[in-house]
């Protein structure tokens, strides 16, 4: 029996199991509506943003274009806050009242800026709002410590590629969800090229983090996402890349610099082979993740890429 | 809100279409969907992703005629992303028990078993050309068209991912 026969009788066996559930047409109905409406939604949300914006920027332009009656007008916002966030400080009493009066004064006078310099300070005591802890082991950007914050899958995702990853121009994909916190973006080095899936979590009510990430060019066997690692480590797994070459970089949390990085090589013929290297690194601190890239285009910046979070032991 | 002229007539108009496209394809395309992915329920998914995605925005901007084309087009892409998601679910996330009911429960035969698990380790192109191929019929210049690539791709796809299925199967003896 030849391997087409083989197969084809394997196909036939396997589908003639398979039989569609009969309100198919009902759910893809449903569906159908909800995605439409879901259309109708981000459509409405990117006109209301486009108008916000076009209102933002005639303010702008008005405030930048204007005469010395513009300071006056900055001023006077800045003391209004000032005095609703501390009605009875001290520092009011070296001033009048700043009130609308200052936007009446005339353009001559100097009475709207003066108190205003002397309460600017007050202003700078506003309480910074410090972000709900993150479980620190989980997420591989943004920093859980830092104040950081993606709103949107995204955005994070286009931010991760070219920031961290080096990507020059990287093409994000749409979210794709997972579960009710998780999902997918893909993203791409150039049009048309091979993709990369990036995984996200939403580790706080609206703020969304990178666990991994893989490529179907670079597949890591060792080490594995969340193991404990030493240095030095073995590297393990199956590439293909231009020249058979993946870039190997460790990355701590805390550091923007890398603690680590080494190649290994695979195949170059678009097929993959297995590799073998070995990292060396420092620990500053006790989570890190390894990036691995492969790298073309005329620019050299890396076009697919696979990220494994970790912990040092 | 009030509604668009002309939307009830293009609601009337993708109906049908809408119907009859599910009557001719959705069962072979869940049944070219279970080539490539492992449990049933996700097949079902994909092609009603694939359906929704196709009438989204109204007609299929395709027109009727290259209308399966474009629908197996759509499953294939679905099935990728389907694929790489399990890929990363499995390396990054908890691992869950899937379900044993549908086709899973009741094995294939062990050769046929073996069969599938080698076309599914195979490249995504080769995969999906083999799959095609050997399950839908279909010639390489229809392969080609729902690929978007050509008729010459197809022929290597289908050689390469042949020869290496062979020497797996071998391996496996």
């Amino acid at each position: 029996m030849t391997p087409e026969d083989r197969l084809r009788a394997a196909m036939q066996s396997r589908t003639s199991r398979v039989e569609p559930s009969a309100d198919a047409l009902h759910r893809i109905e449903e569906k159908l509506v909800t995605t439409r409406q879901h259309d109708q939604r981000k459509r409405l949300i990117v006109l209301c943003s486009a108008a916000a914006a076009a209102v933002v920027l005639v303010a702008g332009i008005l405030v930048f274009t204007g005469d010395g009656t513009d300071d006056e007008n900055i001023a006077v916002a800045v003391s209004t806050t000032t005095t609703e966030a501390r009605p009875t400080t001290t520092e009011t009493t070296a001033k009048p009242p700043p009130s609308t009066s200052a936007t009446t004064a005339p353009p001559t006078s100097t009475t709207g800026s003066t108190p205003t310099t002397a309460v600017v300070p007050t202003t700078t005591t506003t309480t910074t709002v410090a972000p709900p802890p993150v479980d620190r082991a989980t997420p591989i950007f943004p920093d859980p410590s830092t104040a950081r914050r993606f709103d949107a899958p995204e955005a994070l995702v286009a931010a991760f590629a070219t920031e961290v990853v080096g990507m020059t121009d990287p093409i994000v994909g749409d979210f794709a969800q997972g579960d009710s916190r998780s999902g997918e973006v893909e993203v791409r080095g150039f049009a048309g090229g091979a993709p990369t899936t990036v995984l996200v979590r939403r580790l706080e009510d609206d703020t969304w983090f990178v666990l991994g990430a893989v490529t179907a060019s670079i597949q890591p066997d060792q080490p594995a996402a969340f193991d404990t690692v030493v240095s030095p480590l073995a590297l393990t797994g199956a590439a293909f890349a231009f020249e058979g070459t993946v870039q190997v970089t460790m990355f701590a949390d805390g550091t923007d610099a890398p603690v680590g990085a080494t190649f290994v090589t695979g195949r170059g013929d678009g097929v993959l082979g297995p590799y073998e290297g070995e990292i060396e690194f420092t620990t500053p601190d006790a989570f890190g993740w390894l990036l691995y890239t492969s790298e073309g285009g005329e620019d050299g910046a890396p076009i697919e890429f696979a990220a494994v979070r970790l912990r040092f032991g | 809100m009030a509604a668009v002229p002309g939307e009830a007539t293009s609601s009337a108009r993708v109906a049908p279409l809408l119907e009859r496209a599910y009557r001719e394809h959705y069962r072979s395309l869940v049944r070219l969907a279970s080539m490539l992915v492992d449990d049933v329920g996700s097949c079902e998914e994909l092609v009603q992703d694939a359906f929704v995605r196709v009438w989204r925005r109204g007609p299929p901007p395709c027109g009727e005629e290259r209308l399966p084309a474009y629908l197996r087009s759509a499953v294939l892409n679905g099935a990728r992303s389907h694929l790489r998601r399990s890929q990363v679910a499995r390396r990054h996330l908890q691992p869950v028990p899937s379900p044993t009911s549908g086709p899973e429960a009741t094995p294939l035969a062990g050769d046929q078993h073996r069969v599938l698990r080698a076309l599914r380790a195979l490249p995504d192109r080769q995969r999906e050309v083999l799959a095609l191929r050997y399950y839908l019929d279909l010639s390489e210049v229809e392969i080609a068209a729902t690929l978007g690539i050509s008729a010459g791709s197809v022929k290597t796809h289908a050689h390469r991912g042949l020869a290496t299925l062979a020497e797996r199967l071998e391996a496996l003896r």
